[in-house]
């Protein structure tokens, strides 16, 4: 208890804050904490208390009008809060894991390319068994697939993030693919060397799958009918029914606010 | 009364995993927790903080055990979101930017006086220390009784009882102040 100022001799001692905490509690109908006797008693000796009676009346009024009216509308945000099913939940887990497994492996791809051939080797990782592979040419691809197996693990690390890297990922893989398809066709590739790309597509898809699963983001439904201009409906309409709610209460809050009794 | 029972029902349904008392314990509470929201941070992140709130009030769910209610239990929760986000930040707005007192004055009070009130009173609540901020927030806009808020807060119900009332001083102080200004200058 901190000494006050404004003590008061002739009603016990009653000291102005805390009878201004009891006309406060008062005025939100609360219990004052204090003998309502004694209060009565303190305001009629001070007229400090009376005039913070009046000016806390006043305040309260301005609040009750300003902050809390039917203008005062929320939106309607239910398509973005509902949780995700409880599998999609656990999916989640799992699809890091993986993509953090295939970027393992992807890297492997990379630094494989930049050592020597390994002869008649199943896949033939090693980057100059065919010509035009070797020198320079062997490191930057080695280099690109090295930069791609990072990015993979960045984003099973930071899936929220995930956003970033996906254009370039999907580029490449776009292109890489018709490419593929081209020389297969020539004859410039074998189904060995097409099987050190697989990585990075399963890469694409586990990352683009991971990034459809943000839960705490996930974007409203384009175009819903809750997100739209008949929001406000929606929530008004859908307030709980009159058989839950006493008659004083229209809305969902517990104490309606008095702007809304009396101005309505 | 009867809100709150049955929104503790929907909340200990909703963590059994039932869908349609999740999508009820949403409509009936996303409106006060908007509010809260938009007053405590502030409007323009009112969305975001509302949906970080459910975020984490679904993964805490399976540890609700309805001991309070379901309400202050969700409050409570956007309280430290809102804390969270404050602090994250460093400042509290000066100007709350969660009441449309514009539009509002335009539909019911024309009058332009009154507009430069409702703009002191913003300043005003927006300059509350944060605790007594939270206090009357959440007795006067959300509604919530003395012992709900002090749920909410995890304190005691004096407590609420005189951050109210300080509240309410320093607004007093601070509206009486610019009006002091405003006849000065004239």
């Amino acid at each position: 208890m901190t000494p006050t100022p404004g003590r008061v001799g002739d009603d016990g001692g009653m000291r102005c804050d805390r009878a201004r905490e009891g006309i406060s509690a008062l005025l939100d109908s609360e219990d004052p904490g204090i003998d309502a006797a004694v209060l009565q008693r303190h305001l009629a000796s001070c007229p400090g208390c009376r005039r913070w009676q009046d000016e806390a009346a006043r305040v309260n009024r301005m609040v009750r009008v300003r902050s809390t009216g039917p203008a005062d509308v929320t939106p309607d945000l239910a398509s973005r809060l509902l949780p995700q099913p409880r599998g999609v939940r656990r999916l989640r887990p799992l699809l890091r894991v993986s993509l953090l497994l295939v970027a393992v492996v992807q890297l492997t791809v990379g630094v494989a390319g930049l050592l020597p051939p390994l002869g008649g080797h199943l896949f033939a990782i090693g980057g100059a068994h065919m010509p035009g592979m070797t020198g320079h040419l062997g490191n930057e691809t080695a280099a690109f697939n090295i930069a791609i197996g990072i990015a993979l693990g960045w984003i099973a690390a930071r899936p929220y993030r995930a956003h970033g890297p996906l254009p370039l990922l999907l580029a490449f893989v776009v292109v890489l693919a018709g490419l593929s398809v081209l020389d297969f066709a020539t004859g410039r590739v074998g189904w060995q060397r097409l099987a050190v790309h697989l990585p990075v597509v399963a890469g694409l898809v586990v990352a683009a799958a991971l990034t459809r699963l943000r839960p705490a983001t996930m974007p409203a439904p384009e175009g819903g009918a809750t997100a739209g201009e008949d929001s406000e409906h929606t929530v008004r309409d859908e307030a709980p029914s009159p058989t839950s709610t006493s008659p004083d209460e229209p809305e969902t809050g517990r104490r309606p606010p008095a702007a809304w009794r009396e101005s309505a | 009364m009867n809100d709150d029972v049955q929104l503790t029902r929907c909340a200990l349904r909703a963590a059994h995993g039932d869908r349609s008392a999740t999508e009820t314990f949403i409509r009936l509470t996303q409106q006060s927790v908007w509010r809260m929201l938009a007053h405590l941070a502030s409007r323009d992140v009112a969305d975001d903080l509302t949906q970080e709130t459910y975020a984490r009030a679904f993964s805490a769910l399976s540890r609700f055990r309805g001991d309070s209610s379901a309400r202050t239990w969700l409050l409570a929760i956007a309280r430290r979101v809102a804390a969270d986000h404050l602090r994250q930040r460093g400042t509290r707005p000066t100007l709350v930017g969660s009441i449309d007192w514009q539009r509002r004055a335009e539909q019911n009070q024309p009058r332009v006086p009154e507009l430069d009130e409702g703009l002191a009173l913003r300043q005003a609540m927006g300059s509350l220390a944060t605790e007594r901020h939270e206090a009357f927030v959440l007795t006067q806009i959300t509604g919530l009784s003395y012992a709900e808020a002090a749920q909410v807060c995890g304190c005691r119900i004096g407590t609420i009882r005189s951050r109210v009332a300080r509240a309410r001083d320093d607004l007093r102080t601070a509206l009486s102040a610019t009006t002091d200004t405003d006849a000065a200058t004239r």
